[in-house]
């Protein structure tokens, strides 16, 4: 496609992995050893504070989606691309209020699952679970594919290697430090992405000016700065419903939640919100710049590395290199801990063995983290082209989850058979609006559907519930 | 001259001198037959190409090798013309592709051919590529653009009326147990 080579030599690329590699799983097994009980393991003891709060919300909201697609959106919808990607931090002020409520309903809680089981019973259980595992597999198996196609980008190292590497070394300090660790990198993970976009975004902004920028795009893709573009105006709001779906439905953040102190989730989402906003805006306009520094992009989601290896030389790529590991590192911990809390805690505890003992579903969490670890290498070995639309194929069905969520947190009246029409109509036409007017309409789609179903069937019959139901004894029987 | 990637700069020096060999011996050729290399768009494969969102990834080769001869490279130009008047050059190098966006609503053109770099030898115009843009029909744009902000809306309303009444609500559970034990 290119006429170069990569940016990076393959040995700088291994230094770099090998050396990141190794500290990530030192300090896994560090931070590993807080974690004496169940408690500690999969919600670090209940006790995070703010920073901690802070830095894992934002850097787990950092995916290999936030370098590489956020730079893709600019360059394809302009400035509403940019803001389009930008409107994924809304969930996270959003979700500020709720884990506040989150956290007072259900102080001895594990995972979003138990609030759908308790709130609106097994069936909405089953189909939540459902929406949950297909976006988590999808949202983890991107992600290592991204890994492994990155470092090939940057460094030549090639995609099985790179993804099995990545892949590994986070199996590794998740299975010995449980979320002590995850919190733990996560915050200098989250250091290291700042520090490292936003002097990218410095360095690229002294070689070219914001005016030269605009003239550019002004005069030849006039389109980009078109305000009314339509396709740019209707991801707008799609974007941020996807992003409303993830963070509201997701055990990711709910996991995070449970694991804050006090009143520092309300805090910590908003602080990570604010953090994080800027990240996309940043990367959007170093792929923006591209055409006035007079680089030609090839690959559209290759925009961002492509543009700080080349203004920056060696030393950018090994910046986009770290700041990619550190990205992917941050998301797929958390992925792993949080989806295997929902399966051990939902699936295995709850359905299959309700009896189980603290140290055996210690021991059945880490089996868990394992295989999931191996399932997500076994699908990303044939490397296989389409997963990336799985994910975007995901977006209607957190979306129709949204309201079911909210409306089951803050209204006493919330029906439940509503609860569960709500997801299986608002993802099947999300799924429909996807597949007969465009990826940019679906999840909008999914979560208006969802919404109505949600109003209504609350409307006509309400059925009242007791707050108290949600926080439940860890050894309560279903 | 704009987008340019100097390949040269690019290769290790020990890729170098085969390289410059290579290009006299394909200069020395291209000039003994009168031949010049021809370029080809290789994707979009139709024409015209149906575009919904306003942008393509364009690829091209020049023949077998895909890349030119060294010593030459790529022009791409983009026109709202099919004849080409006013047309602007897209990309001038020796990659084999490139993406383009912010594309129109309605046709845009492309014509793509290998020049020489320091020189003007030329090569012929590819077959003319038509990408027509055909965004979402305005009230659909218009429909889901007011349904979006009233839905944010909604959600927004919901979640802070929500907390601020699970707050009184607590007050007053407060109230009443500070009652109770009063």
């Amino acid at each position: 496609m290119t006429a170069y080579d990569t940016v990076l030599n393959p040995t700088t690329g291994w230094i770099l992995l090998a050396l990141f590699g190794a500290g990530w799983i030192a300090l896994g097994i560090y931070w590993g050893r807080k974690a004496k009980n169940l408690d500690g393991f999969m919600l670090a003891g209940r006790n995070v504070g703010l920073a901690l709060g802070a830095a894992t919300a934002m850097a787990t909201w950092v995916t290999s989606n936030t370098i590489m697609l956020a730079p893709q959106f600019a360059l394809q919808m302009g400035v509403w691309g940019m803001l389009a990607y930008s409107t994924a931090s809304f969930g996270l002020f959003l979700f500020a209020p709720m884990a506040m409520r989150i956290r007072q309903l259900m102080p001895r809680g594990y995972t979003s699952g138990d609030f759908i089981r308790l709130r609106y019973g097994r069936a909405a259980w089953g189909v939540f679970l459902f929406i949950s595992l297909v976006y988590s597999m999808a949202w983890l198996v991107s992600m290592a594919m991204a890994g492994g196609i990155v470092l090939k980008a940057l460094a030549g190292i090639p995609y099985e290697y790179g993804m099995t590497v990545i892949l590994m070394v986070c199996v590794v300090y998740t299975l010995f430090g449980g979320l002590y660790a995850v919190i733990g990198t996560d915050f200098i993970q989250s250091l290291i992405i700042l520090a490292g976009i936003v002097g990218i975004g410095v360095v690229v902004l002294t070689r070219v000016e914001f005016g030269a920028v605009y003239q550019d795009l002004h005069t030849f893709q006039p389109a980009l700065l078109n305000l009314l573009m339509p396709v740019a105006l209707l991801s707008l709001f799609n974007n941020m419903f996807f992003g409303f779906g993830e963070v509201f439905h997701n055990n990711v953040w709910w996991s995070r939640a449970f694991a804050m102190r006090g009143k520092v989730p309300g805090r910590a989402f908003t602080l990570a919100g604010f953090l994080w906003f800027p990240i996309p805006i940043a990367a959007g306009f170093i792929a923006l710049a591209a055409f006035t520094l007079g680089i030609n992009i090839t690959d559209s989601d290759m925009a961002g590395p492509t543009v700080a290896g080349q203004v920056l030389g060696p030393i950018g790529a090994m910046i986009v290199f770290i700041v990619v590991f550190c990205s992917l590192g941050s998301s797929i911990d958390s992925l792993l801990a949080a989806t295997s809390d929902l399966v051990s805690e939902d699936i295995y505890k709850k359905m299959l063995r309700p009896a189980a003992s603290e140290g055996h579903l210690r021991y059945i969490n880490k089996g868990v983290i394992v295989g999931l670890g191996l399932l997500t290498w076994l699908i990303c070995l044939p490397r296989p082209g389409n997963l990336i639309e799985v994910l975007f194929l995901s977006g209607p069905l957190v979306g129709s989850a949204i309201w079911p969520v909210v409306a089951g947190l803050f209204w006493r009246g919330a029906n439940r058979t509503g609860a569960l029409l709500a997801m299986i109509l608002g993802s099947a036409c999300g799924l429909l609006a996807y597949y007969l007017i465009g990826w940019f309409t679906a999840s909008l789609i999914g979560s208006g559907v969802s919404m109505i179903v949600v109003f209504v069937s609350t409307w006509l019959a309400p059925q009242p519930f007791d707050w108290k139901t949600l926080n439940e004894h860890p050894t309560q029987k279903t | 001259m704009r987008r340019t990637i100097d390949y040269r700069k690019q290769q290790s020096s020990f890729l170098r001198i085969p390289s410059a060999l290579a290009g006299l011996l394909l200069l020395g050729l291209t000039a003994a037959t009168g031949e010049t290399p021809a370029a080809g768009f290789t994707e979009p494969g139709d024409s015209p190409a149906a575009v919904g969102e306003g942008h393509l990834h364009l690829r091209w080769s020049a023949g077998e090798g895909d890349f030119p001869p060294p010593g030459w490279q790529f022009r791409l130009e983009q026109s709202p013309d099919p004849g080409f008047a006013g047309a602007r050059t897209l990309y001038l190098g020796r990659d084999t592709g490139t993406f383009t966006s912010g594309l129109p609503s309605g046709s845009t053109y492309f014509r793509i051919r290998t020049e020489e770099k320091e020189g003007d030898l030329a090569g012929p115009w590819s077959g003319t590529l038509e990408v027509q843009v055909r965004f979402p029909e305005p009230w659909l744009v218009a429909l889901l653009v007011a349904a979006g902000a009233g839905l944010a809306l909604t959600l927004l309303l919901t979640i802070v009326l929500g907390t601020r009444r699970a707050r009184r609500d607590d007050d007053e559970e407060g109230k009443a147990k500070t009652g109770v034990a009063g």
